[in-house]
């Protein structure tokens, strides 16, 4: 090229054309570490967005938390106003308006519940002695709360309650479940790209999981048989009652987990709980306002009055809804894990219900409140192995044998301490 | 397979849905194959090899953090390329007023003796070129290489548009000079990568 018959501008043009060609597809390789420098800075801005989602979850959690004592709170006083209603009722002015309930001064009135299907089956001949108002007479016709109304399923202010506490369940049980849990990015750096120690990290951070147990429900080490005394309308007749050593437990759950160190975790979340038992008992309890008797394994001293009767079968179900947390140790974390885990669990009592197995007493149901014989809020110590199978990056199934072991009777005046003994299974999405 | 390689294995659009799920696999591969084309853009913006690789590494990661706004107006590579340019400029901006302030008519353009680059190594063009001022270095790539204007050039840098015409006149003069002294070798990237 010959510069020197070219205008400025041309001259110009070719210096630029020169070195764009001069660096057009030029290539320099960048020293390893660049790409190392570039990893760790996605890292750290990845942690910042973990840290940042941590921080929101671990808000939703701990508002999910006080909104779940809140409707405990709310549950306890409600079903203790409703009892202190029911009291009130029951003194005052006993509204009845189903026909199959006898008339309050009990004179001459058509049949109770119990005393048609006592005229109609086989146990006929039972006698139940009455006072005069239609209370079955004893040493408790003197108790204050002797006219205390027991709940029937006809009762309207009662089916309110039910379905009031159904609606209550329904949002305990499905609250977990409402919660929108925003998909997060996962890290997804390959593990063999990792350094060694840094694989482990890879791991789950954050995960939600549900499950269901079932296993043995025992109130205490062996069954039981007490004696409650004599009751003095039926002399003779000691009022009894025992269990069997063993009944079952149900429960469902759904849970939130974070790894807190590298192989420490931290889970909470809530559970519904139920446990069966079967009971023998020769004690009754009657409501002062209508010719009821309602099954009662234990000494209803603060409800009714009570007598003896031939023994008969009781299955006794205890629901509560329960705040567990734990902290879990991964001693495998790979493909298949394995970790063990201990923690509390604040248990919030639903209610107990009493069914006599022959169907010639009517169903009991209590909740909790002063006059309730059951503890609202039992503690009680959780510890389980978890194995865990993961079915991909996400999801994960786990077999979960645990002991649960309340500190503290389910009754108030107990002093047993009943555990459970149980199988899980969980199933796992990992958020992060 | 050579890193390098592992790139080719993938399509843009590949590229992009990778690296916006954070798959790493993905994104490593997207900076093994554009690494080299980069670092070369940035070599010629930076003052150091040094200065060149924080560029390199702070544009890669925020191509990853933005690759999910690439809409495919463009080739990846360009965007890429945009990104760097862009980071270069932040890195220099704050030393845009070292940049000084001479008049347009104060550069005697000394355009007599015209060279061919194409005796020049690759890496001792890069070398002339860092030793540029940083203000007439910034001017010459965007208004030579990159083939802005000096309007553009003004707005990008924050500067006035004579400034820009002015600092290319003493780059190229300053380029003429240094081309045409052969005994001034510059031999920095001589044992390099290049």
């Amino acid at each position: 090229m010959n510069p020197e018959g070219l205008t400025k501008d041309m001259k110009s043009l070719i210096f630029e054309d020169q070195w764009r060609n001069a660096f057009d597809d030029a290539e320099s390789t960048p020293a390893d570490a660049v790409w190392l420098a570039v990893e760790s800075d996605l890292v750290a801005a990845e942690n910042i967005k973990i840290k940042r989602t941590v921080i929101i979850y671990q808000r939703i959690a701990a508002a999910s938390t006080v909104f779940a004592l809140m409707l405990g709170l709310l549950s306890y006083h409600y079903w203790s106003d409703l009892s202190y209603t029911r009291l009130a009722q029951g003194i005052s002015q006993p509204k009845r308006t189903d026909p199959l309930h006898v008339n309050p001064s009990g004179m001459g009135n058509a049949p109770s519940l119990l005393m048609n299907r006592v005229k109609g089956g086989k146990d006929a001949t039972v006698s139940v002695p009455k006072g005069p108002s239609g209370i079955i007479s004893g040493p408790h016709d003197e108790q204050t709360y002797a006219s205390l109304p027991i709940r029937t399923g006809s009762d309207s202010l009662d089916r309110k309650m039910m379905i009031r506490e159904s609606l209550v369940l329904d949002v305990i049980k499905e609250w977990p479940i409402k919660i929108k849990m925003t998909p997060v990015e996962r890290i997804s750096l390959p593990e063999k790209l990792l350094p060694v120690g840094e694989a482990m990290l890879s791991r789950p951070t954050l995960w939600a999981s549900i499950g269901a147990s079932t296993g043995v429900y025992s109130p205490e080490a062996s069954g039981t048989s007490a004696s409650l005394g004599t009751a003095p309308s039926s002399p003779g007749n000691s009022a009894s009652t025992s269990h069997s050593a063993f009944g079952t437990s149900n429960s469902i759950w759904a849970m939130i987990g974070r790894r807190i160190f590298t192989r420490w975790l931290l889970q909470g979340g809530i559970t519904y709980l139920k446990q069966s038992l079967g009971y023998t008992s020769n004690l009754v309890a009657t409501a002062s306002s209508q010719q009821q008797t309602f099954a009662q394994p234990y000494n209803p001293t603060l409800y009714s009055a009570v007598t003896t009767l031939r023994t008969y079968p009781i299955n006794s179900v205890l629901e509560y809804v329960s705040i567990p947390v734990q902290t879990g140790y991964m001693i495998l974390n790979g493909k298949i894990g394995l970790q063990i885990n201990a923690g509390v669990s604040a248990d919030l009592f639903v209610h107990n219900s009493l069914r006599d197995e022959t169907g010639l007493l009517s169903n009991f149901s209590k909740g909790p409140g002063p006059d309730s014989p059951y503890r609202s809020l039992n503690w009680a110590g959780l510890a389980s192995a978890e194995l865990t199978y993961r079915l991909s990056r996400q999801y994960s199934l786990s077999i979960v044998p645990g002991v649960r072991y309340c500190f503290e009777s389910a009754l108030k005046n107990g002093a047993d301490h009943p555990n459970v003994k149980d199988v899980g299974f969980r199933f796992r999405y990992n958020l992060r | 397979m050579s890193n390098e390689y592992i790139g080719l294995m993938f399509s843009d659009q590949e590229f992009i849905k990778g690296c916006a799920s954070g798959d790493r696999a993905v994104q490593k591969a997207l900076y093994e194959r554009y690494c080299r084309k980069m670092m070369a853009v940035c070599l010629r913006y930076a003052g150091s090899e040094e200065e060149a690789e924080d560029i390199l590494q702070e544009g890669f990661v925020k191509v990853f953090k933005n690759i999910h706004t690439f809409r495919g107006e463009s080739r990846l590579d360009t965007w890429i390329a945009r990104i760097m340019i862009n980071t270069s400029l932040n890195h220099q901006r704050h030393k845009m007023y070292l940049i000084p302030l001479i008049a347009e008519e104060d550069i005697a353009a000394s355009e007599t003796e015209e060279v061919s680059l194409a005796e020049f190594h690759l890496a001792e063009l890069i070398a002339i070129v860092q030793s540029l001022p940083d203000g007439c270095r910034l001017v010459f790539n965007l208004f030579a290489i990159e083939g802005y204007s000096h309007k553009e050039i003004a707005k990008m840098a924050g500067i006035s548009e004579g400034t820009s015409k002015s600092q290319y006149n003493r780059a190229k003069n300053l380029l003429r000079i240094r081309i045409n002294e052969p005994g001034r070798a510059y031999k920095r990237y001589e044992e390099s990568h290049i």
